[in-house]
């Protein structure tokens, strides 16, 4: 494997294969064995990290009921209704942004806490700082080019 | 890490076993080789489950791929079917300790890595 735009699709690969198995593995757990320790203990975080994609598909779902709230109540007079529809044209990718923000919180999250019950937590968020960290690096240089070259990768 | 099949609802040691509890559950055969066992029964039951996974879909690769064969990959499938086993049996609790449940989730998130970062991910 070469390049950013290889690691970077590897990474989301990896955080959407964990977050779908963590929440297969909660939801099928909490309707055939709701007293599993895998759910009752704390330290193994399946339900925490059930909770999280939770509050994510809440807050979208806020958003379209606010907007569509919004646009109920107008009256049918033109202009307020033309500004209503580019208020909520603002506020969808405002909102993906912010769950875009919230999906890289949850990353820790995932990641560092499949390991937590073995111990080796310090270990993996150690090498994957650094990962993260040369991914940055690599990040800056490429602008840096752009700007010095024009070329774009 | 004691079993609460075997010590609290039994009031006993090990899990008694009969017909008729064979017949209300067939878990309790698991359970009663689990507790007679000192809780390795189903620790052995999943490595051997994987590993039977992990030998066989190498030996697949071979057959179809010949020399050009991927062990992550394998490592992969085997460690997805080990956790389908591991959920049927986390059905029951005390079964398996849930620790080797998060050893298992940890090596499909290695399994993984290892695939993306391969030659020839993309």
């Amino acid at each position: 494997m070469a390049g950013f735009k290889d690691i970077t699709l590897g990474f989301i690969i990896l955080i959407a294969a964990m977050f779908f198995i963590y929440n297969f593995v909660g939801k099928y757990l909490e309707v055939t064995n709701p007293s599993s320790q895998l759910l009752t203990d704390e330290k193994y975080q399946i339900k925490k990290t059930i909770n999280l994609t939770k509050d994510l598909t809440e807050t979208m779902e806020n958003v379209s009921l606010k907007t569509k709230k919004g646009l109920e109540n107008s009256n049918p007079d033109a202009v307020t209704y033309s500004f209503l529809i580019s208020k909520a044209l603002f506020e969808i990718p405002k909102n993906v942004f912010s769950t875009v923000t919230k999906g890289f919180e949850t990353i820790p999250e995932i990641i560092f806490k499949g390991f937590g019950g073995v111990g080796s937590q310090e270990l993996v968020y150690f090498i994957i700082s650094i990962v993260f960290l040369i991914l940055g690096i690599i990040f800056i240089i490429y602008v840096i080019e752009f700007i010095r070259t024009g070329r774009a990768r | 890490m004691i079993n609460p099949i075997c010590d609290v609802a039994n009031e006993t040691r090990y899990a008694l076993l009969n017909s008729t509890r064979v017949k209300e559950n067939l878990a309790e055969i698991i359970i009663y080789a689990n507790c007679v066992t000192n809780h390795w029964f189903a620790l052995f039951l999943v490595i051997s489950f994987f590993l039977a996974v992990f030998i066989g879909s190498l030996l697949m690769q071979f057959r179809f791929g010949g020399k050009f064969i991927r062990v992550e990959t394998s490592f992969l499938a085997s460690s997805f079917a080990t956790l389908g086993f591991a959920i049927i049996l986390e059905t029951y609790s005390g079964i398996l300790n849930p620790s080797y449940f998060v050893i298992i989730l940890g090596m499909i998130i290695l399994g993984i890595i290892a695939n993306i970062t391969s030659d020839d991910a993309f």
